[in-house]
């Protein structure tokens, strides 16, 4: 055993430079970018305090943080109500919904936005059908180029990766606490309220800290979407270095979202370590 | 003994008793309760017993509300109950796995119920102190359930059960999780418990007969989703109505004897591989083929030349010590009995012949149904 030890450093050296020069190097890149001096003498802190003050970078960082704690809200709500019927209210078919779900998760999230752009879009279905049907001149929904489009996206494209921890959850709730519960004269809801609900907090946490992680980092559906005035963080990065070149500026906001997700995540990391990730089926 | 017509319709329970009315359940094509009917008088202490799948849990559950009925009504005092939902039932429960809150401390869980009733707190407050006390639980109540062992946990989920002040109080197999030491002790506080309480109604679910025989005042045996006999606890022990219940309640010897005229009306008498046996009264016609139910402690190894009656000669084929008491399987004319001797008794050898006898007071003669009690009116005592 011990030479092997003493070897270890040798044979993980490889791994550690590949893994710095793919991943650490460009984040160092970004990092020295966002501290680059700018022009007329202005040191890079200077700079960098510049840009967090300007209006474009908070009204992104606002959206960012409206979308995303929405979207982890309206996620949570409709999760914890789908797993609950799920798991409490049992469904002709509900172990192929389930399925479909898991599935769900795997597709890009563009690709779910461009199926809403067929659905809900002006040259929709829902839209052309409304038009045929009343007789209008314009499509009479117009909500899909909107904050609310956005969310109605994200909703429907993260919603599994809460559903998915609250079903490993109830999986193993003991049916007999609600049998009691009932006995005792507790109705529905104040049994999902006072016994399914706490028991299945480490996975509301889970999932919902997942979502907020997922959330303030989308970028595919908000640039699908292209809703009028709705940036985000991404988005301004995105516009900033590849539609103006100004990458001081880019890596600058960039560095603000990298430190919000490490963030999130040491927080997703904690709430699944202390909380019992194991009872959420998730470590 | 008398039978008792299964489809007979049974008035509500007075107070807070439980009615059964001739109730079926079935799950898609398997009848798991079939047309059972049962009367639990208030403040009577009635265990349903009976091999797996007899349907017993399930009587239970109807209820408690868990298991809707196809057929028949279930009374609590005076009341239908049959469609009401189980919270509006006004019953305590307690499973065997205590199924308390994790997330609640002990005098929680001992709240919840009256929370969500809406009780007011100062009766929330009295009602845990007097049921934690009641279970010798009141040192705990600022524990977690995990913080707990076994029988601590079930000691709460009673005083949970207890806190509503039910109409009736459903044990399902209550200690069936526990060890056997902790059961034992556990039988003997729930039996204090019952004394503490004489006005509470308890249905009590169990496969222990000697925790059915410890703790009910009458017990109804379950075959196969029939009740195949129901009495009171020592009647139905020492005079069992059919071969089901002689064999599920004390596994009993029994006998293939035959029927004969006996001298006396408070007498019975059956013929045994030749012998003339003394038994207790009995409505069998003489010549009709039955049998003869002896309890293993109902034997006594005598002399040969022994000259009281009922005396049964055979060979021991093996011996069991068991701490309290020991047992001999005796060959006796082809048939094999079981005979409990006490501890201290130097027993004969295997293979040796051996001679032992009964008192008539303590042999039962029921029919030679080799179905048990299946097809037959329910037997009650």
């Amino acid at each position: 055993m011990t030479p092997r030890l003493h070897a270890a450093p040798l044979w993980v050296l490889p791994p550690l430079l590949l893994l710095g020069l793919v991943f650490f190097y460009p984040l160092s890149l970004i990092l020295a970018q966002a501290f680059a001096p700018g022009t007329g003498g202005v040191t890079g802190w200077e700079h960098f305090a510049h840009i967090l003050g300007t209006p474009l970078f908070q009204h992104a960082l606002l959206h960012t943080v409206q979308i995303a704690l929405s979207a982890t809200c309206a996620c949570l709500l409709l999760g914890t109500v789908l797993a609950l019927l799920m798991s409490f209210v049992p469904f002709p078919g509900v172990g192929l919904f389930s399925r479909l779900i898991e599935t769900y998760i795997a597709l890009p999230t563009f690709l779910l936005t461009l199926a809403f752009t067929f659905l809900y879009g002006s040259a929709g279905m829902l839209n052309g059908a409304l038009v045929a049907a009343l007789r209008l001149d314009a499509p009479p929904l117009d909500f899909l180029y909107s904050m609310g489009g956005v969310l109605l996206a994200e909703v429907t494209a993260f919603t599994p990766f809460v559903l998915r921890p609250l079903l490993a959850s109830f999986s193993q709730f003991e049916r007999a606490q609600i049998e009691v519960a009932s006995s005792l004269g507790a109705r529905p809801w104040h049994i999902v309220r006072r016994v399914i609900l706490p028991a299945a907090l480490p996975a509301l946490l889970a999932g919902g800290s997942l979502c907020l992680l997922l959330t303030v980092n989308e970028f595919g559906i908000v640039l699908f979407i292209g809703a009028k005035g709705v940036v985000t963080l991404p988005m301004l990065v995105y516009e900033l270095a590849i539609q103006e070149g100004d990458y001081v500026s880019a890596c600058s906001i960039a560095l603000v979202n990298i430190v919000i997700s490490m963030a999130l995540y040491l927080f997703y990391k904690a709430v699944l370590g202390r909380l019992g990730g194991a009872l959420a089926g998730l470590v | 003994m008398h039978a008792q017509g299964a489809a007979a319709p049974l008035p509500p329970a007075g107070g807070r008793g439980i009615v059964f009315d001739a109730v079926s359940v079935a799950y898609q094509h398997s009848v798991v309760l079939d047309d059972f009917s049962l009367r639990v008088e208030a403040g009577e202490f009635m265990a349903l017993i009976g091999p797996s799948g007899s349907g017993k849990s399930t009587a239970l559950r109807c209820v408690a509300g868990f298991t809707q009925p196809r057929a028949g009504r279930i009374f609590i005092g005076n009341s239908d109950v049959t469609k009401v939902p189980p919270y509006q039932r006004g019953i305590g429960m307690v499973v065997q796995n205590y199924a308390l809150f994790p997330h609640m401390k002990v005098e929680d869980n001992v709240a919840f119920g009256l929370q969500a009733q809406g009780a007011p707190k100062e009766r929330i407050a009295r009602r845990v102190h007097e049921c934690l006390r009641l279970v010798g639980m009141s040192a705990y109540q600022g524990r977690y359930p995990r913080q707990l062992s076994g029988g601590q946990q079930q000691r709460v989920a009673i005083a949970r059960a207890l806190a509503i002040e039910p109409r009736v109080l459903l044990l399902d197999e209550p200690l069936s999780a526990l060890d056997a030491q902790i059961r034992r002790a556990m039988v003997e506080e729930l039996s204090s418990l019952h004394q503490a309480l004489p006005e509470l109604t308890v249905l009590y679910v169990t496969h222990d007969q000697t925790e059915a025989l410890t703790l009910a005042d009458r017990i109804a045996i379950l075959r196969g989703g029939k009740l195949s006999a129901v009495g009171p606890s020592h009647a139905l022990y020492q005079q069992p109505p059919n071969r089901f219940s002689a064999e599920f309640l004390g596994n009993a010897n029994l006998l293939p004897v035959v029927c004969e005229p006996a001298s006396d009306a408070n007498a019975g008498a059956v013929q045994f591989a030749g012998t003339r046996l003394s038994t207790q009264a009995h409505a069998l016609a003489p010549g009709s083929a039955a049998l003869l139910c002896v309890r293993p402690h109902a034997l006594e190894v005598v002399d040969a030349g022994c000259a009281m009656a009922n005396v049964l000669h055979g060979t021991v084929q093996s011996e069991y010590w068991h701490g309290e008491q020991q047992t001999l399987r005796v060959e006796c004319a082809g048939a094999v009995l079981r005979v409990s001797a006490p501890p201290h008794l130097t027993l004969p050898p295997v293979g040796a012949r051996i001679s032992v006898r009964f008192d008539a007071a303590l042999a039962t003669v029921v029919p030679d149904d080799a179905s048990g009690s299946q097809g037959r009116a329910d037997a009650a005592l």
